[in-house]
């Protein structure tokens, strides 16, 4: 990747944790860790994307009750 | 405590009509489940409210719609009774045998299923891979009856020249991508394989870039923002949780680790791990030192299968994961480019911002491969 995309890059990170920070440091540091909670696996509980996974997708489709 | 989403995986069949060059299972003994083993264990979990929120119940083969009049009437029997649990069932099929009163079934009753096909891509891939079956599948039937299933396309090393070409005719048709993963459980190590995948990975970044409306393949479009977690040894999948059972009856840790696949000694061994103990599932080495474990697809039977091992990952695969990674981020840098950051909520703006932190890593540590 050229050095130009990479620099807009870094400019767009900048703006956006300025933008957080403006709703101070501590809410920051709570989004971030909440989105690393959110990023437990709980999509298919089969195979977890491998080519065993016969990738059902979002366990929430089609639950008969 | 906690319910869990739970799996039960029925493989009804050890039968299958193709012969896949990938295929991980070796011992298509003709065995099939009997009704009375498939509804046992669907009264079990289906009445565990306890400790179950949700059922999904995989039936699995072989191929399942080899044993038709069995899947047929497991089916309608479950369907006919209350269930504390609520439920669905998920068939996963090469499609060929989907003709006839098959098809007129599924088409009556395509509300209670989620269908997944397999399909590797043009005539040439899928009759590569797939025993020649590109002409024996409804396709227009699939999609109409599942406009939001998935396509699982697996990639061979004699596909791989023809990778991009394939994932534009999944699009093509319409179909959205479940899956376009590598096989597992072969070997990757020819060099050639890098340099193939460059380029075939270069054309389709730019392929989506014209269409930008199009949803990436995974092959493509793997979360590498997630690298920037806090890291955590993880089980990829859902071994040792979910309930495979076999055509005989018995349980096995999943539908990989089971006697389709391995032999008795071999089987032995793989029995006796504890696949809660996650201390014994990772591999060190790819832990402390990979910055790509959390993208890394893992399959402990795979893996046994080449190292002898569950806990010794396939090496053979690490340059084409970077590689994978290194046009993920390429293509996620145009994205983010043209974002308005405004538009996000806090938590969007939290994942670009670790998507950032990771194209720029990646792109630090993989851009010379």
């Amino acid at each position: 990747m050229d050095h130009e995309i990479i620099n807009r890059l870094v400019a767009i990170d900048d703006a956006i944790v300025n933008s957080i920070k403006a709703d101070g440091m501590c809410e920051f540091e709570k989004n971030l860790n909440d989105f690393e909670n959110a990023q437990v696996f709980v999509g298919c509980t089969g195979c977890g994307g491998t080519q065993m996974c016969n990738g059902a997708g979002s366990p929430q489709l089609l639950y008969i009750n | 405590m906690d319910k869990i989403q739970g799996t039960l995986m029925l493989i009804l069949t050890n039968q299958c009509n193709l012969r896949c060059v990938y295929c991980y299972e070796q011992n298509h003994k003709s065995m099939e489940m009997s009704f009375k083993t498939a509804t046992e264990n669907i009264r079990k979990v289906l009445n565990d409210n306890e400790k179950y929120s949700h059922i999904d119940i995989y039936l699995f083969g072989g191929e399942p719609f080899l044993c038709f009049d069995n899947l047929k009437k497991i089916c309608e029997w479950t369907w006919k009774r209350e269930w504390k649990v609520p439920y669905r069932f998920t068939i996963s099929t090469n499609g060929t045998l989907v003709h006839g009163n098959i098809k007129e079934w599924l088409k009556t009753n395509k509300d209670k299923f989620f269908i997944v096909l397999s399909l590797d891509g043009k005539r040439k891939s899928q009759n590569i891979n797939r025993s020649n079956s590109f002409d024996q599948i409804d396709y227009d039937f699939f999609r109409e009856m599942w406009p939001d299933a998935g396509i699982k396309m697996t990639i061979s090393e004699k596909t791989l020249p023809y990778l991009c070409e394939d994932v534009k005719y999944v699009h093509s048709l319409n179909f959205k991508f479940s899956e376009c993963n590598l096989a597992m459980g072969i070997d990757w190590s020819d060099k050639e394989n890098i340099n193939i995948l460059k380029e075939q990975l270069q054309m389709l970044y730019e392929f989506y870039i014209e269409n930008p409306h199009i949803q990436p393949a995974n092959i493509i479009n793997m979360d590498v923002g997630g690298c920037e977690n806090k890291k955590q040894i993880r089980k990829w999948c859902g071994v040792g949780n979910m309930i495979s059972i076999n055509t005989d009856g018995k349980q096995y840790p999943c539908n990989y680790i089971n006697p389709m696949c391995f032999e008795e000694d071999d089987l032995e061994i793989l029995l006796n791990i504890d696949y809660n103990n996650l201390g014994a599932l990772v591999d060190k080495r790819c832990y402390d030192e990979c910055y790509l474990y959390p993208l890394c697809p893992t399959c402990y039977g795979a893996d046994y299968s080449l190292t002898k091992s569950v806990n010794k990952k396939d090496r053979s695969t690490c340059n084409l994961l970077k590689i994978r990674a290194y046009y993920t981020a390429k293509l996620m840098a145009n994205k983010i480019e043209k974002i308005d950051i405004r538009s996000l909520s806090i938590e969007e703006k939290g994942k670009v911002h670790k998507t950032i932190k990771a194209i720029i890593k990646i792109n630090d540590i993989y851009s010379n491969i």
